[in-house]
């Protein structure tokens, strides 16, 4: 009986687990999608209504997973997990967008002295060193010497 | 002794009070000054609306009656005397909202309420800015217009004695000065007054002598034109007004949920239209909030290509005048046949010039810092204080 009850408690705890891992398997493909799709308009100047709202799309997806994971600490373990099996080298050119490509975005933001595009386009670099605080010291060193990783801050 | 004492640190004190602290502001100061102030914001807001009605009311007074203005014959604009901001969009005034509530939509809802409230504070504090600059440029320049009469007025002295042109002609120009003479001491009297209001909004205390730094009226020649298209989306995705009722659909939403499931198990029919209704009124709120924003932008987009136009026409026109004028009283100074109302005529034209090159320069920076707060850029991107102490208070 007790043993019974001693498994439902870990299976439960797994369960939740997993769901948290779950959770960030479909961020990274959500981002993923959302960053070709930002790439894909990145050249597509002067940048009308479809163009902003889908940079916008990308950059404030990942600002949102930046205030998620500072809201609610249970996803942080999973996220450095999910990052230790998946590898930085394959998953940052995946989800992050290369500095060059972003400072290509914008200079198209830019008209005269004005800056038209959603301010999470301009917060991208605060955002990505805010999401890397969140990596454990393992993945931080990673990160700092995988070029697809460091090359977008 | 003891008395001798006290009654010197009483007048040494009073003198530190009285006396001036002068104090110079940049027009980047502006911003951070009305950011860092510590204030109750509705306290704030009424006596920053009144310091803006008061200024329109004084400017709108004075400088169509100014003789300057006759004499250069210049066209009086409106967006002179009245270049002070209004509203971008309606927002709900934050008088409800100050006490924060622990209902996280509410807190929302009030964070964009005092977001356009301080946005729109530094709007006008930064247009009040501005016109004193323009007010103290058309200073300088009565005053240059004023010299230019003293010397046509010795040249005019001196040939009305030899003969040389009609007689009175040297009184009709020392009219023109003695006019001028009254337009400065007018117009100085309205700068104090510009000034003084500045201060006010600026949390300074009265005996403050501002100096206001120069604005950097570069070469706008190189700009481009803007498109509306361009600015429409931060515009929308930025308003703190659309924001506001964004906020307040989701919590009457809440609302009706709340009147729904009531303690007694449902709520009555009237009570949920009455939540829905207000659902539906906020929608159309929204709607019509999102219009005016719009109309808005465009007018905003149109005003400053229209500067832009005229900038480098006006920049043109104010080079030739300068020149014209010159050649003449050089031919004057070398003993030259001038008629003294051809000169007279040639220092109007080049005062209107002159006039309308500078009234250009100042109204662009103003259409130009009316749109970065339609789509909350530069100065505007800074958090107001206010929010930081929201956030204390909440927790």
């Amino acid at each position: 009986m007790k043993s019974r009850i001693l498994l439902c408690i870990v299976s439960l705890f797994l369960f939740v687990a997993c769901n948290e891992e779950e959770e960030i398997q479909k961020w990274i493909q959500k981002i993923e999608q959302l960053k070709l799709d930002a790439q894909e308009v990145r050249n597509q100047a002067p940048y009308g209504q479809k163009q902003q709202e889908t940079l916008k799309a990308y950059f404030s997806e990942i600002n949102q997973m930046v205030i998620t994971l500072k809201k609610e600490d249970k996803y942080v373990k999973p996220l450095n997990s999910f990052i230790e099996k998946n590898e930085l080298a394959t998953l940052c050119p995946r989800i992050l967008i290369l500095k060059d490509e972003w400072q290509i975005m914008m200079k198209n933001c830019m008209r005269n002295r004005f800056f038209l595009c959603a301010e999470e386009v301009k917060s991208y670099p605060e955002i990505l060193l805010a999401l890397k605080q969140f990596l454990n010291s393992k993945n931080q060193n990673q990160f700092d010497t995988t070029a697809a990783c460091k090359d977008s801050l | 002794m003891k008395n001798i004492a006290i009654l010197l640190l009483i007048v040494s004190l009073k003198t530190t009070l009285v006396s001036a602290t002068p104090l110079v502001i940049s027009l980047e100061d502006v911003a951070q000054k009305v950011s860092e102030q510590n204030y109750e914001v509705r306290e704030n807001a009424i006596q920053v609306y009144q310091a803006k009605e008061s200024i329109q009311v004084a400017r709108g007074n004075l400088l169509p009656k100014l003789n300057f203005w006759n004499i250069a014959a210049i066209s009086f604009e409106p967006m002179m005397a009245l270049g002070m901001a209004d509203d971008v969009a309606p927002f709900l005034f934050p008088s409800r909202w100050i006490q924060v509530e622990e209902q996280k939509v509410m807190y929302l809802s009030g964070q964009e309420s005092y977001r356009a409230l301080w946005a729109n504070e530094v709007l006008m504090a930064k247009a009040l800015y501005l016109n004193v600059l323009l007010d103290m440029a058309i200073l300088e320049h009565i005053d240059e217009n004023k010299r230019q009469f003293e010397t046509i007025l010795k040249i005019a002295k001196d040939r009305e004695q030899l003969g040389g042109i009609k007689p009175g002609s040297a009184r009709e120009v020392e009219i023109q000065i003695l006019a001028l003479e009254e337009d400065k001491r007018a117009l100085s009297v309205l700068i104090a007054q510009e000034l003084n209001s500045l201060s006010y909004i600026l949390g300074l205390p009265s005996e403050t002598e501002l100096t206001l730094a120069p604005v950097n009226l570069s070469d706008f020649e190189t700009f481009e034109p803007l498109t509306y298209s361009d600015f429409e989306f931060r515009t929308l995705d930025s308003a703190p007004e659309l924001r506001q009722l964004e906020h307040m659909i989701v919590a009457s939403d809440l609302l009706k949920k709340e009147v729904t499931f009531d303690f007694w198990g449902l709520g009555t029919p009237a009570s949920i239209r009455i939540a829905k209704a207000q659902k539906e009124a906020l929608k159309i709120q929204k709607e019509s909030t999102r219009e005016k924003l719009k109309r808005e932008l465009k007018f905003l987009v149109d005003h400053y290509n229209l500067d832009l136009r005229n900038y480098a026409n006006s920049k043109r026109r104010s080079q030739l005048t300068q020149t014209s004028l010159n050649q003449q009283l050089e031919r004057l100074r070398l003993g030259g046949m001038v008629e003294v109302n051809d000169l007279i005529e040639s220092s109007r034209n080049h005062i209107q010039a002159d006039t309308d090159f500078f009234r250009i320069s100042y109204e662009f920076l103003r259409s130009e810092d009316k749109l970065a707060r339609l789509i909350f850029y530069g100065d505007y991107d800074k958090k107001p204080a206010i929010l930081e102490h929201l956030g204390e208070k909440r927790k």
